[in-house]
């Protein structure tokens, strides 16, 4: 989410561990799937540690604070209507190891994709899309989206302050009374916007003399380094070791469906 | 060397030609600039010249287009891209990167060109064209004139032997203007063929050395610069002055204008962005009726003092009055008017004529509610017609807003402002990609707003708009009275 | 080899990536100025989201469009928003069975077309994300049933994208920026 906002270089992210973007993705990848096969209290809570621990490796505490929040809040929102429906429907009884594996699997996720979002600002992830070694058909489109959301951030803005200034009411209420109008002004303009701009840049693309035989070679070196190997290792150990604990000791919770 | 020889140009959806019976030559070491009206085909003309008309646009060709003498219609785009560079009007629209360095590699990287050649090429340009400091910045941090050089510096690092410049100075500043004329003289002498597309005309007096002016699709006329000082051909093809007086210091000053007889008037004006030092410390403002014409440098604050005035952003301290009456944000923004650069983000209905209703009901319904329906309709009807015919748009009534052309999106957009009838309307770069013709309709339409008793405050780069309506000047770093 | 994605030109890919990222930003900004979980942002996220997809669908008329948009808006996703891998399989089942649908009438210049693709992706991509919210929470059924509000209401505001997406087309049509 940050990334969105910020367009600057990283100088605030120097004394983050660097870790190719890669690395962090593999984590998340793994992350998902061990989560999704973990049904036993322990093991998600082996996951939940040793995510929570790489979560914290980036230092971005504030940040990670306020995902935690909001997750707190989810958590709260849901915990009370499991609870009231199970008021409704005795057959689906309320328990608190009932509700914890499904948010603690929902943690683990935030903790593995938090350091992919919040270490990688919108510049630098043009080079991260590259270190991916995508094809033309893949790379251009991603990296067009990621060039453009910026600007269109920009651009939506730009058109809120205009209606104001004509004197439209954009409260909440007035989006909710009047959704369809409220579309239409908003985003009128920026269908146009993008319409024409894909057209420009294509132009663009057909001048620089882009083709899909186009051969990509990048200027900047982004190395695979120890630190990456060592962080893929780390993650495949933690796996194994839950996953050894949940098939060979692990609690399931009553009344769900493993 | 680029050679139109008897081209005719027909777009596909079209019945009638772009362009009509083109014989021209730009050759190696010249420069040609090409100018008209809004809509001569003089932008087909260029499509041509880089190959995207026809192998882009598609459309029937009829003749022949060579660059270095070898037909366009042989030639695949990728293969024309090696020999004509092309830099259109705003360059960011070209950007495929966030960051200048990045941008500069970017053909370099998809041409498969070795690391170590695309960073000696990126190198290179960069120094050549002045920006080695500013290769770490991300382009949306970049002037228009620092945009305008990295567009260039990247066309220049694939090494063309041609150049295409489409509105190349339509959002510069006039100094930014003579430095790409300096840039482009350098480039002439180093033997690349030049094409130039421009409304402007005067930065390239003594650098251009063919001068064409298209009109209906056809060459009305070709001579040398010299030609575009005859006054009869400027009026019959809507031209912009061939010379123009830079009046930029000899504008009166606002700073002698008293609180009691300004019709804007802003005092112990203090603004800092978040964690930045301020732009504005216990400055004055002072606008009287009339067209006002704010200046500076880039960086003083200008779209910042702007967005002050109409109430978008908060001033950390300062009291603001119009017509001597105090006002809040909220009553700036009832009050004072803006007309944005971006004309595409201020339409938003399906026609034009819609366009101009929404905004006087908007404007109707805070201030006259003494009227009856059908009177307010008929009302409404008059001041739309009106309006409609002082920005020349009267024919487009029923056409969609964004299927305009730049110069009629740019009135339309004036016309809405003009329809809330504010006490203080600001215009930020109104004529900017305009012709002769259009930047003298809006240079009307701005004084009659003034002589109905509006302060006008324009930020502009044109001279040209500035000599023919601004009486008075804003400068920028603002003072303490 | 040649990639089957090779049949799209520069200007298709550029079209393909600036809607993706008006999407990405819209449908965010929508959730965002809503709180996120209201009924009123859920449904204007998802009729966004669609009335864009329609639009792109039409811009680039060609067999696999839809499925490399798919898959731009997941990678960068992940980059981005951290959003999770686990999304992957059942937008990219979706675009597929989309894709499938839209077949035999792909290159067709009748916006039904593009509508029935869309229809298919929205419906496959939120039964299946149903599906996930299942293995996600399968040991508490009662969240799972908490869920299925939240895409009805999603899927509501899908199909209003599915009309919004017609009229967006004739519009542009009128204005002249999509030439059939």
């Amino acid at each position: 989410m940050q990334a969105l906002y910020d367009t600057k270089t990283s100088d605030d992210l120097k004394d983050i561990p660097e870790i190719d973007v890669r690395a962090r993705m593999a984590v998340s990848f793994l992350a998902s799937i061990v989560t999704i096969i973990i049904s036993s209290i322990e093991g998600q809570i082996i996951l939940f540690v040793t995510s929570f621990l790489y979560a914290l490796s980036i230092r971005r505490y504030k940040a990670v604070f306020i995902a935690y929040v909001f997750m707190a809040i989810m958590i709260v929102i849901a915990s009370l209507f499991t609870y009231g429906f199970s008021l409704l429907l005795p057959s689906m009884p309320f328990s608190i190891n009932g509700v914890l594996v499904p948010f603690l699997r929902g943690i683990v996720m935030l903790n593995v994709v938090l350091p992919l979002a919040l270490t990688c600002r919108i510049q630098a992830l043009l080079t991260a899309l590259k270190s991916l070694r995508l094809p033309f058909c893949i790379y251009i489109p991603g990296a067009v989206m990621i060039r453009f959301i910026p600007t269109f951030m920009n651009d939506i803005k730009q058109v809120s302050e205009t209606l104001k200034i004509r004197g439209y009411n954009l409260s909440f209420g007035e989006m909710c009374r009047h959704p369809l109008m409220m579309l239409r002004l908003m985003f009128t303009p920026l269908l146009f916007r993008s319409l024409r701009t894909s057209e420009e840049l294509g132009m663009a693309a057909e001048l620089k003399g882009l083709d899909a035989n186009s051969r990509f070679v990048p200027f900047r070196d982004t190395a695979w380094t120890n630190k990456d190997t060592i962080l893929l290792l780390l993650a495949v150990l933690v796996s194994a070791i839950a996953l050894t604990y949940h098939f060979m000791w692990g609690t399931i919770p009553a009344g769900g469906m493993v | 060397m680029i050679r139109f020889e008897n081209v005719t140009y027909t777009y596909p959806f079209s019945e009638k030609p772009a362009v009509k019976n083109i014989d021209l030559q730009v050759k190696a070491g010249e420069i040609v600039l090409v100018s008209g009206q809004s809509g001569c085909g003089k932008s087909t003309l260029m499509r041509l010249a880089n190959g995207l008309c026809p192998s882009w646009f598609k459309g029937k060709l009829e003749g022949s287009v060579f660059v270095e003498n070898k037909s366009t219609l042989e030639l695949p785009l990728k293969d024309m891209s090696t020999i004509v560079g092309t830099l259109f009007q705003d360059p960011e629209q070209q950007f495929f990167a966030l960051g200048v360095e990045d941008e500069l590699a970017f053909v370099h990287e998809w041409r498969g060109l070795p690391s170590q050649i695309t960073r000696e090429k990126i190198n290179t340009a960069a120094q050549s064209f002045g920006i080695s400091h500013i290769l770490g910045q991300s382009i949306h941090e970049l002037s228009e004139g620092q945009k305008q050089k990295v567009g260039l510096a990247s066309i220049m690092s694939q090494e063309p032997k041609i150049l295409v410049l489409d509105e190349p100075t339509a959002n510069l500043d006039p100094e930014s203007t003579l430095d790409l004329a300096e840039r482009l003289l350098e480039l002439k002498q180093q033997g690349l063929a030049i094409l130039v597309v421009d409304h402007r005309l005067y930065w390239l007096k003594g650098i251009a050395d063919h001068v064409v002016i298209m009109k209906d699709g056809e060459i009305f006329a070709r001579g040398d610069f010299f030609l575009l000082d005859d006054e009869n051909i400027r009026q019959e093809c809507n031209l912009r002055d061939s010379d123009v007086e830079d009046v930029r210091q000899s504008l009166p000053d606002c700073s002698d204008l008293e609180k009691d007889s300004a019709e804007f008037y802003s005092e112990n004006l203090t603004f800092a962005y978040k964690g930045q030092k301020p732009i504005f410390s216990q400055a004055t403002v002072a606008l009287n009726k009339g067209v006002t014409a704010l200046i500076g440098d880039n960086g003083t604050g200008k779209t910042t003092l702007a967005r002050l005035m109409t109430g978008l952003n908060k001033a950390n301290s300062g009291t603001f009055f119009i017509e001597n009456k105090e006002c809040n944000a909220k009553d700036l923004l009832k009050c004072v008017g803006i007309v944005l650069q971006n004309a595409d983000h201020q339409l938003h209905m399906k026609t034009v004529e819609q366009e101009i209703d929404v905004c006087l009901s908007l404007a109707e319904g805070k201030k006259d509610k003494t009227l009856k329906k059908d009177q307010l309709k008929q009302k409404r009807i008059q001041e739309i017609t009106e309006l409609l015919e002082l920005f020349g748009l009267e024919h487009l009534r029923i056409r969609h807003p964004q299927s305009l052309s730049g110069g009629e999106k740019q009135r339309l957009v004036i016309a809405c402002a003009f329809a809330k009838k504010p006490h203080v309307l600001i215009l930020d770069e109104p004529t900017s990609g305009l012709d002769g013709g259009n930047m003298k309709r809006i240079a009307h339409a701005l004084q009659l707003l003034a002589e109905r008793g509006a302060a006008v405050l324009v930020i502009t780069h044109d001279l040209e708009l500035m000599k023919r309506s601004c009486t008075r000047a804003l400068r920028l770093p603002l003072v303490k009275k | 080899m040649t990639s089957p994605f090779n049949r799209f030109s520069a200007q298709d890919l550029v079209v393909i990536g600036v809607f993706a990222a008006a999407s990405k930003v819209t449908t965010l900004l929508v959730a965002l100025a809503g709180g996120g979980m209201n009924p009123i942002s859920l449904m204007g996220k998802n009729l966004i989201f669609t009335m864009l997809l329609v639009v792109m669908l039409c811009r680039v008329n060609k067999i696999g469009t839809l499925f490399l948009f798919t898959i731009i808006n997941i990678i960068v996703s992940m980059l981005l928003l951290g959003a999770s891998v686990t999304l992957l399989p059942p937008l990219l089942i979706a675009a597929l069975v989309a894709e499938c649908a839209m077949y035999p009438k792909r290159e067709s210049e009748s916006v039904w077309n593009k509508v029935l693709g869309a229809a298919i992706f929205d419906i496959v991509s939120k039964s299946l994300s149903l599906g996930l919210s299942w293995i996600f929470m399968r040991e508490n059924p009662a969240m799972v049933i908490m869920i299925i509000p939240i895409i009805v209401i999603g899927y509501i505001g899908s199909v209003g994208g599915l009309f919004t997406g017609v009229k967006a087309v004739k519009e542009l049509r009128h204005a002249g920026i999509i030439r059939y």
